[in-house]
């Protein structure tokens, strides 16, 4: 059998991660952004309402999901679900001696596994970030349509004033930035776990508690230097 | 063909190894028994360079197996199989996955070649027709064969076989023995099995080796095994409580134990 002449592109395993990471995720970030998009067109509107300016609630809501609440909320979400998901998967191939296996197949666990999960991660983050942007944004027309009956019109007009570029890309790199420490965490406690069933455990809180703890802190040190900048 | 010399390995303040040495012959099945903490599965993990010896050298096919470049140590551990202990194989894949995966990854075979091969691993040891199943839906013997599949999959020279039988009904674990068995002299591939079970050991061997303390205490045929006056070695092979190898150890002899293994 002769030997392999290249390293093989993992598409597939790419895909099957991306599937898993987002799939599973896409009902949280469906719940947590309609929830988001009504509580704050809600609040701002009946707010605004009281000085006469309810049309800039559009804007107000629109500049707060895309750029804060929605790739903060997002990477708090694929914290819990894929540093969970990673680190356990990962432990529990620690403690079965699948690593060790891949290890002796001449297969290189950090290629085989730990590569597709990081690109996986990378990509699926902005996605759901701007899916997020997009369901947001829907749930706060509707609510300020219906309920406030604020014109549609205005409504839009408000969102699109305030749309910009600029917050859309530092959105997008945050959540860029949540995907690489959330998988380079929950990667490392997952290929660090020694011992029985119960470090898979352990492994898993200790990924979840400091993918969240990071995201957190990463975005407050994110938005200062956009800020400031 | 394996030549272990002089090798030494310690965890913390216990000496796991103690100056090994021995060497198993080409086409032959060597099995390497001991009590559980003897370093068996230590002494396996450093044969597919996944461990490194403090002292001593590991020489397969006439290679140093210990090295610093991966692509050499890979390039050696193609040409080696091996079957873990609790099978490990990867449960988000099924049974055509697993044995394919060795050769997706390290071969340019083409996937019709791979799906062909795969299931002559799987006749191999007696499993036609069992590619779809997941390895949870298997039982741990059929599991056994389906990682034995996995560990010929590349067609290797040698085969280390940690703990084949272990956990396995009567039968099972005499099947598995016979296919081991089977394997060596079908595809004359060298076999290392380290294993607790003496009757499985007794049928397969060409060789036995007796670890107590991290150093060899027995090494010859079966037949002289038994012949073999060594009380140590009777102890082993009637499982008597009673003998040079203590079953209970009060927490001073224990750690007197540990302290005589390091000397």
């Amino acid at each position: 059998m002769g030997p392999k002449l290249g390293k093989p592109l993992r598409v597939k395993q790419v895909i099957r991660e991306m599937d898993e990471m987002g799939a599973n995720s896409f009902p949280l970030i469906l719940i947590m952004s309609c929830s988001l998009g009504a509580v704050l067109i809600i609040l701002f509107g009946l707010q605004l309402r009281t000085f006469g300016v309810s049309d800039f609630a559009s804007s107000i809501v629109t500049v707060f999901l895309i750029r804060e609440l929605n790739p903060l909320l997002t990477g708090i979400v694929l914290a819990g679900r894929v540093g969970a998901l990673v680190t356990a998967r990962l432990a529990t191939m620690i403690v079965d001696d699948e690593m060790l296996a891949l290890e002796v197949m001449a297969i290189n666990p950090v290629e085989y596994l730990i590569l597709p999960r990081f690109v996986a991660g990378v990509i699926i983050l902005p996605c759901l970030t701007l899916i997020a942007d997009l369901i947001g944004i829907t749930v706060s027309v509707v609510i300020a349509t219906l309920v406030l009956n604020l014109p549609v019109q205005m409504y839009l007009d408000g969102v699109l004033s305030a749309f910009t570029v600029t917050d859309v890309f530092f959105s997008l790199l945050k959540s860029v930035i949540f995907g690489i420490l959330i998988i380079l965490i929950a990667c490392y406690t997952g290929i660090t776990a020694s011992g029985g069933a119960e470090s898979v455990g352990r492994a898993t809180m200790v990924a979840v508690v400091s993918c969240t703890i990071t995201v957190i802190v990463a975005d407050g040190i994110l938005s200062i230097i956009f800020y400031l900048s | 063909m394996i030549e272990v010399t002089g090798l030494h390995k310690r965890f913390g303040a216990v000496r796991i190894l103690n100056d090994l040495s021995f060497a198993c012959e080409k086409g032959q099945i060597t099995v390497l028994l001991g009590r559980s903490g003897e370093g068996k599965s230590t002494l396996i993990k450093m044969l597919v360079g996944a461990m490194e010896p403090d002292e001593g050298e590991i020489r397969i096919f006439d290679w140093i197996i210990q090295t610093d470049d991966e692509k050499t140590l890979n390039d050696k551990r193609r040409k080696i199989g091996v079957l873990f202990q609790h099978s490990s194989l990867f449960q988000n894949m099924s049974v055509r996955e697993n044995i394919a995966l060795p050769m997706i990854e390290n071969t340019d075979l083409d996937q019709n070649i791979i799906d062909i091969m795969v299931k002559m691993k799987l006749d191999q040891v007696g499993l036609p027709d069992f590619e779809g199943y997941l390895p949870r839906q298997l039982s741990p013997g059929m599991q056994k064969r389906v990682a034995l599949a996995r560990a010929i999959a590349l067609e290797p020279k040698m085969v280390l076989y940690d703990e084949p039988t272990s956990g396995l009904d009567p039968i099972s674990s005499g099947a598995i023995t016979k296919l081991i068995t089977d394997l060596n002299q079908v595809l004359g591939m060298t076999s290392v099995v380290v294993t607790h079970d003496l009757g499985s050991a007794m049928k397969m061997a060409h060789k036995l080796i007796l670890l107590h303390q991290g150093k060899i205490c027995f090494e010859g045929s079966p037949d002289e095994m038994v012949q073999t006056k060594d009380p140590l070695v009777h102890q082993f092979i009637n499982g008597d409580s009673n003998g040079p190898i203590k079953s209970r150890l009060s927490r001073g002899e224990y750690e007197k134990s540990l302290l005589e293994s390091n000397v």
